[in-house]
């Protein structure tokens, strides 16, 4: 039996359509079904427990579940020591280095504040072009940094770019693309080695066959 | 204000009752393992200068405590117990010979708070100092097969080679920084991420049993390093498979951490239940030569609180018990010397102790 830790709302529906088309019987997460509960049976083999992002980090790490699935993001933003098995190719976007559109970032010698909900990411980043910056961390809504003059620039998510249009900011750079991810526990995935390697097939092949069923639709 | 008075710092925790008595067996198993084993104690500082794990560790400064000692020189809470062997192994023991070592020391880690990661660990070891070559490698993979048998049930061992990583990763010629990326992808076996290079995008996945060494070899072919540490991993994995330990072997080719720190072999223990690896080791031949004097080492460390926290979790809670399992002798003043007379011919028994408010 293997426990995995869903991140709840887009990533959960996806993942489950994920899990159903390799083949496992999702049904008692069928919304009309689940009511208030937050650990589910998906067939004979999967325990699923629904979990906000960050929580599916804490929770594979610690080893109360053996996997799960969760952004890049949040996998960058924890440091977190787990293995990465499958880039599910679902929930895409960047992180991208954004501020008033037409302004030049890199111009000026002076002290340059980035507002960001991830501040481990920003950090590292600028930290490894060799760029000193001053992160202040946001909570919601990072696009009203630079528009009111908190930071010079925000690093976030950033899937259409409608939100920075609308508030009169552009993509200055992109700093990493971001996808789901099926992640392991470090000492589980030696543990249960057999059923990991069933389910990380099966998942890939229905990764490999949405990938084929698009590439036919364009 | 009612500050932090009645609170333990993140990351550490008072131990007691049936959880300390796990503790004290754990040690006591492997003292009488180890001893019998032919290694003896070693007990270094709690506190070392910084300037020793600068010099040998390759964690980053980040995760250690420091403090600041008498002298005015930066110190440091010891952050892993293998550097600080090293230094001792250098300066104090004989050249010519060979040392084993085993501790059984707190080690602390600084590390990001509310993700329920430990800062203080208990932790066991071994260290063979003074050889190289197999022999001394079969003694470290052995005593660390004994070690998760005598303290952890349902156990494996995992085996790895530095040496079969650097091979294919150096035929492919990279500049320093782009094979650090590559090195913490494979680390993750993230190979999704390792787009172009089509070997050590497989690399991540060469783990399991003996059917590994045939994909390795086939994705080695050419590379003469390579194929040579595989081979010594071979032997190694057959010599334990025919001394009774094939069940309990598993082989890694995709253990790349800490690379600057290993040099050939490298171990990793699994304990049923457990979180994170419960055991961690492997050879490192250039570790010594860091505090000035070449010699070979091999050895591992044990994560005793792990282990502890795993079987407690199959237990219950510990329970607040007196500790008493024998007779209680209630006493007064005057009874005092009769009842010691008695405790020393009835071993076993105790002095009893009433409890009393604070009003007397």
């Amino acid at each position: 039996m293997l426990r995995l830790a869903l991140t709840k709302g887009r990533i959960e529906e996806k993942a489950l359509e994920y899990l159903k088309e390799s083949g496992y019987d999702t049904s008692e997460l069928d919304k009309e079904k689940r009511g208030r509960k937050l650990l589910f049976r998906v067939g004979n083999e999967i325990e699923v427990v629904l979990a906000k992002a960050a929580d599916v980090i804490t929770y594979v790490e610690r080893g109360v579940c053996d996997g799960g699935i969760v952004g890049e993001d949040t996998i960058m933003e924890a440091g977190a020591n787990v293995y990465e098995l499958l880039d599910l190719e679902f929930g895409k976007c960047r992180f991208a280095l954004a501020g008033i559109k037409g302004k030049d970032f890199y111009q000026g010698s002076g002290h340059k504040i980035i507002a960001s909900k991830y501040p481990a990411v920003t950090k590292k980043y600028f930290n490894e072009k060799g760029i000193d910056v001053e992160v202040v961390k946001i909570e919601g809504s990072v696009e009203l940094g630079p528009v009111l003059g908190l930071s010079d620039a925000i690093v976030d998510i950033v899937e259409t770019g409608s939100t920075l249009k609308a508030n009169g900011l552009e993509v200055y750079e992109d700093v990493a693309q971001i996808s789901a991810r099926f992640i392991a526990n470090v000492s589980r995935i030696k543990t249960k080695k057999q059923e990991f390697d069933k389910l990380t097939a099966a998942l890939a092949r229905t990764v490999k066959n949405k990938r084929e069923k698009c590439l036919g639709e364009n | 204000m009612a500050g932090y008075k009645k609170n333990v710092p993140l990351g550490t925790r008072d131990i007691m009752f049936g959880e300390a008595t796990l503790y004290r067996n754990l040690r006591n198993r492997l003292t009488g393992l180890y001893t019998r084993l032919g290694f003896s104690e070693i007990m270094t500082p709690g506190i070392e200068y910084y300037d020793v794990f600068e010099a040998g560790s390759t964690l980053p400064q980040e995760s250690m405590y420091k403090l600041t000692g008498s002298d005015g020189r930066l110190l440091v809470m010891r952050a892993d117990n293998t550097t600080p062997i090293a230094r001792v192994a250098a300066c104090k023991l004989p050249e010519d010979r060979v040392t084993r070592l085993f501790y059984h020391q707190r080690i602390y880690r600084l590390s990001e708070g509310y993700k329920g990661r430990r800062s203080e660990i208990m932790q066991s070891g071994v260290e063979i100092i003074g050889a190289s070559g197999i022999q001394s490698d079969l003694v470290c993979i052995h005593t660390a097969l004994e070690t998760l048998s005598e303290v952890c049930g349902d156990y494996k061992l995992e085996l790895g080679h530095v040496g079969y990583y650097n091979a294919m990763i150096s035929e492919l010629g990279l500049d320093r920084e782009l094979e650090g990326r590559i090195r913490k992808l494979v680390e993750a076996k993230d190979a999704g991420k390792i787009e172009k290079y089509e070997k050590i995008r497989k690399i991540p996945f060469l783990f399991g049993g003996a059917e590994v060494f045939p994909e390795a070899a086939e994705l080695a072919k050419g590379n003469g390093k390579a194929l040579a540490a595989l081979e010594y991993l071979k032997k190694v994995y057959t010599a334990l498979c025919e001394a009774g330990y094939k069940d309990r072997i598993l082989i890694d080719l995709g253990i790349v951490h800490s690379l600057d720190y290993y040099t050939g072999l490298v171990i990793k223990g699994y304990m049923e239940g457990a979180g994170e690896p419960v055991l961690a080791g492997g050879r490192y031949d250039t570790l010594v030569s860091k505090f000035d004097r070449d010699m070979p080492a091999t050895g591992f460390g044990v994560n005793v609180s792990e282990i502890a926290e795993t079987l407690m979790r199959e237990k219950p809670k510990s329970e607040v018990t007196d500790g008493i399992s024998g007779e209680e002798i209630s006493f007064d003043e005057k009874s005092f010397p009769e009842a010691v007379r008695y405790l020393r011919e009835n071993p076993g028994s105790c002095l009893s102790v009433a409890h009393t408010e604070n009003d007397v």
